[in-house]
């Protein structure tokens, strides 16, 4: 599926050349990691490690590979042993927020429900330090990707269930709409959200059928 | 003969009351001026009468009745004069004159005239009025002629000098510049007979009193040349005591010695004001104290001892370059001093960065630390001194005289504290405001209160810096906001905003150790207190540094609260400062607050105006890069390129893409050339962080995922 997307939207030189900036990328995340060891210097070494995370996924999304995706969340993974709940809340909502997005992705490899689960575990870490009160915004995006993870989770296993935990999510997401509704790219993501309250709704009609 | 023993009599007295008058003159603390001038003249009314069997000599020559009822009229005139009628003395002396008319009888003519001008002068002091000093002038005149006619060189000579005396009063009574040259003239004719071979009393006498009539026409005009003159004079007025120790050494100067080195060692103090070279008249002013005090000794001159050593002491603190005078009035140029200091310091750390500013400061180092060994020893001497004085003042019996010298003492202790960063010097200081403020009350006097509050404050914010930080912030601080019970806006405008700026400074420092916020907030409203005072036009450095200070303030408010109207504060505060900090007068405050304003706008684009915002703070930059060279400061230059790069990354995913992005680019790469790896591992490391992430948004960008990399701040420059 995401091949024949890509195949769809770029050119082969296109590809080619985001590859190799990613490639670029990562090659100076590395650089920096060569000096940015946790022991010299924890907080950078996090910082680069979440950056890593986040270049690997893109690259993913161009190789098709599982084990680019692994590489991230091994890299997150790393990031989160320095960035603790109680010393960096910040860094530590922003890499496990990071986290839950690779594991979605990495589902779509394996086909497990416990991947999604751990998406899921990884979100809900997050909204622990993204309040509604202290970071609205990101507490809006995140009940959407935990939205989305509770609806694909809803295809493995208790279908009713999750699709009332994802339907709960998707309502406390659109709340959104009376905090801010200047940005457009806002506005898609509301109207995606409610054609799939709408879906959920057919679905439970027909399951009460 | 006769004379001569009247002479020795008058002596006698003069000493006597030399010794009275100096001995008031000492308590300049609760006299007014005024009554310095009340000198001795030669010759005291009491003893300079013709003695009696002259004027019998010349009464026998005439006819009996009326002489003796004159005569009678005479004795009745001296009489009240003695016990101070002198109403009836004048009615008396007027009666007598009718037989003792100035054709017939010249010298007792000329006796009561002198008498008559003597009385003058006493109700010209009393009364303070000019008008009988005028009286006086013109009747002593009237006797200076009968004696200029009859040949009396001695008589001639004692009343030019009570003439002399009289034109000293009138002088400073009329505050006229003539009657210092008529005082100054009497004088010199008096020493026309006078000369030191013969009469070396006299001499010495008039000539500490034209000592004091150059110092005191020095207050009006001239003052160095008369300051000059009244030395010299009064050094040809020592001249006698320094044959006296010659022949039989120093144990025997009479009191009036004492007195002659005192006004000596006054004359040097104020020249040492106003010389270039004032170290000289310093040491000379010194010199003529200790001279004084080795005849004041603490039992038999506890006042006159304790008050030269005050001098002694505020000599020292001259020296030691803190104070103009030894008054609390000059609080405010130690204060001054201190600040300077202050900012020397910061100003030569930060000039330190470049290779040729470390020279500088070397040499600058080894010259500082000779300068601060003569200020050690001097600040030394003043708090001996400061503490002989304290012997004799006390608490009970002195409380102004106490509350003036423990002041000063703290003073001393506190700038020596400076200097040998010894927390028990601090405790003294502390310890010695402290005991002037037992004396000084809000109430009772404000000033003074303001004063020592304002003295205690400086020690306790100094002492913070070696111990108990918060602690002694935190008594900094209540002591200026006790001297702010008295400063207010409209009628101290000065201190109100020196104190006020203290204030905010230290409320910033205590606000790095507790309650952040509050503190900020309270520095914030005492800088705005300042700078309703110091304002462009007449103040403009502390304008400029006060609103610098206000732009870091604002920026740390925001970094806690998250308030971007703080962001808008800090970016009007350093543009205000920039009116003053131009690149051409203060480039390195130029570059260091474009520094700031270039990431406070940055900032500001995360909340509104993106675009708009991204743009000032590249511009900001871009003008700090003005001075940044890489050359001269390679590590802000580096700094600066790492900010620029990353203003330019944020453009870049709002306008012009390609191009920002190649321009974030340069940026970083400018920077790499003195972040390597090898000198700064870390800045290298997040710098190729800085340029992974946009390679990575650059193919995000492409993909129209999102992006969410994180950037360090190499070191923010705050």
């Amino acid at each position: 599926m995401i091949e024949k997307e890509i195949a769809d939207i770029y050119s082969t030189e296109e590809i080619a050349k985001i590859k190799s900036e990613l490639m670029e990328a990562l090659q100076h995340y590395q650089r920096a990691l060569k000096i940015s060891t946790s022991g010299r210097y924890p907080k950078s070494y996090a910082l680069v490690h979440n950056n890593l995370g986040l270049a690997y996924v893109k690259l993913a999304y161009f190789t098709n590979d599982k084990d680019d995706i692994l590489r991230a969340i091994d890299a997150y993974k790393e990031a989160l042993k320095i960035r603790t709940a109680d010393e960096y809340p910040d860094g530590y909502a922003t890499t496990q927020n990071n986290l839950g997005t690779a594991y979605v992705k990495l589902a779509y490899f394996t086909n497990d429900k416990d991947d999604i689960l751990r998406a899921i575990d990884a979100y809900k870490e997050a909204l622990k330090i993204r309040t509604a009160d202290e970071y609205p915004i990101k507490y809006f995006l995140l009940q959407k990707a935990l939205g989305d993870a509770y609806y694909q989770l809803s295809f493995k296993e208790n279908r009713e269930e999750n699709h009332s935990k994802a339907f709960d999510a998707y309502q406390r997401f659109l709340e959104i709409e009376s905090y801010t509704n200047e940005c457009k790219d806002i506005k898609q993501m509301c109207q995606e959200v409610k054609d799939k309250m709408e879906r959920i709704k057919i679905e439970r009609g027909k399951d009460a059928i | 003969m006769l004379f001569e023993a009247i002479l020795i009599a008058t002596i006698i007295l003069f000493l006597v009351a030399i010794y009275k008058i100096s001995t008031k003159r000492r308590n300049h603390l609760t006299e007014k001026k005024a009554e310095e001038n009340d000198e001795a003249s030669v010759v005291p009314y009491e003893e300079s009468l013709p003695s009696f069997p002259q004027i019998k000599k010349e009464i026998i020559k005439e006819e009996i009745y009326p002489i003796s009822r004159a005569e009678e009229w005479f004795h009745e005139g001296v009489k009240n004069q003695n016990i101070g009628n002198y109403d009836d003395a004048i009615s008396n002396y007027s009666k007598a004159l009718e037989v003792f008319n100035q054709k017939e009888y010249p010298p007792i003519f000329a006796a009561i005239k002198n008498n008559i001008g003597t009385i003058y002068r006493r109700l010209a002091s009393t009364e303070n009025s000019k008008s009988y000093l005028y009286k006086a002038v013109k009747v002593y005149k009237e006797a200076l002629i009968v004696y200029a006619n009859l040949g009396y060189k001695t008589e001639l000579a004692m009343i030019q000098n009570n003439l002399g005396v009289v034109y000293h009063q009138l002088a400073n009574m009329a505050n006229k510049e003539k009657f210092f040259y008529d005082a100054i003239k009497s004088f010199k004719e008096a020493l026309k007979v006078y000369d030191i071979g013969d009469h070396p009393l006299e001499y010495t006498s008039i000539q500490n009193n034209i000592g004091n009539v150059y110092r005191d026409m020095a207050n009006i005009v001239d003052e160095k040349k008369n300051l000059l003159n009244a030395a010299s004079a009064y050094n040809e007025a020592l001249k006698i005591f320094k044959i006296m120790t010659k022949l039989s050494g120093r144990n025997n100067l009479p009191v009036e010695c004492a007195s002659i080195q005192q006004n000596l060692g006054e004359v040097y103090s104020r020249l040492a004001k106003i010389e270039k070279n004032r170290e000289d008249a310093i040491s000379m002013a010194i010199e003529s104290f200790y001279n004084a005090l080795e005849i004041y000794n603490i039992n038999t001159h506890p006042s006159e001892y304790a008050d030269i050593q005050t001098q002694i002491g505020g000599m020292h603190l001259f020296m030691a370059g803190i104070l103009q005078e030894n008054n609390l009035k000059d609080v405010s140029y130690y204060i001054e001093y201190m600040k300077k200091r202050k900012t020397t310091k910061k100003s030569t750390a930060v000039r330190s960065t470049g290779a040729q500013g470390r020279k500088i400061e070397e040499t600058k180092g080894h010259i500082v630390d000779k300068e601060e060994e003569t200020r050690k020893e001097n600040l030394s001497h003043a708090i001996n001194a400061y503490k002989e004085a304290l012997k004799v003042y006390t608490l009970e019996e002195q409380p102004m005289e106490y509350a003036v010298t423990q002041n000063n003492l703290g003073m001393s202790y506190c700038v020596l504290a400076g200097i040998t960063k010894e927390e028990e010097d601090f405790y003294n200081a502390i310890e010695a405001y402290n005991e002037a403020l037992k004396v000084y009350t809000l109430e009772e006097q404000p000033m003074e209160y303001a004063v020592t509050c304002t003295n205690l404050a400086i020690a306790y914010s100094l002492l913070s810096e070696l111990s108990n930080r918060e602690e002694n912030l935190a008594n900094a601080i209540e002591s200026y906001n006790e001297a702010l019970k008295v400063y207010t806006l409209e009628e101290q405008p000065m201190e109100y905003a020196t104190t006020q700026n203290n204030l905010g400074m230290l409320y910033w420092m205590i606000a790095e150790l507790a309650d952040r916020r509050g503190n900020l907030i309270n520095a914030i409203n005492a800088y705005n207190e300042a700078l309703k005072v110091y304002t462009l036009k007449e103040y403009p450095s502390e304008y400029g540094s006060i609103n610098k200070n206000l732009g870091k303030m604002h920026f740390t408010l925001f970094e806690i609260t998250g308030d971007d109207d703080e962001l808008s504060s800090a970016i009007e505060s350093y543009h205000k400062s920039l009116s003053i900090y131009t690149l051409e007068n203060h480039p390195e405050e130029y570059a260091e607050i474009h520094t700031n304003v270039g990431n406070a706008y940055r900032e500001l684009s995360n909340f509104s105006d993106a675009e708009e915002n991204l743009s000032n703070s590249i511009d900001a930059f871009q003008e700090a890069l003005k001075v940044y060279t890489l050359e001269e400061y390679p590590s802000e230059y580096a700094t600066i390129q790492n900010n620029l790069g990353i203003s330019y990354r944020n453009l870049a995913m709002r306008t012009d893409m390609f191009k920002n992005f190649q321009k974030a680019m340069e940026a970083y790469e400018e920077a790499l050339k003195v972040y390597t790896l090898k000198k700064y591992p870390h800045e290298y490391a997040m710098l190729q962080n800085n340029i992974g992430n946009i390679y990575a948004i650059m193919a995000g960008l492409k993909t129209k995922m999102s992006f969410d990399q994180e950037l360090p701040m190499l070191s923010a420059n705050m």
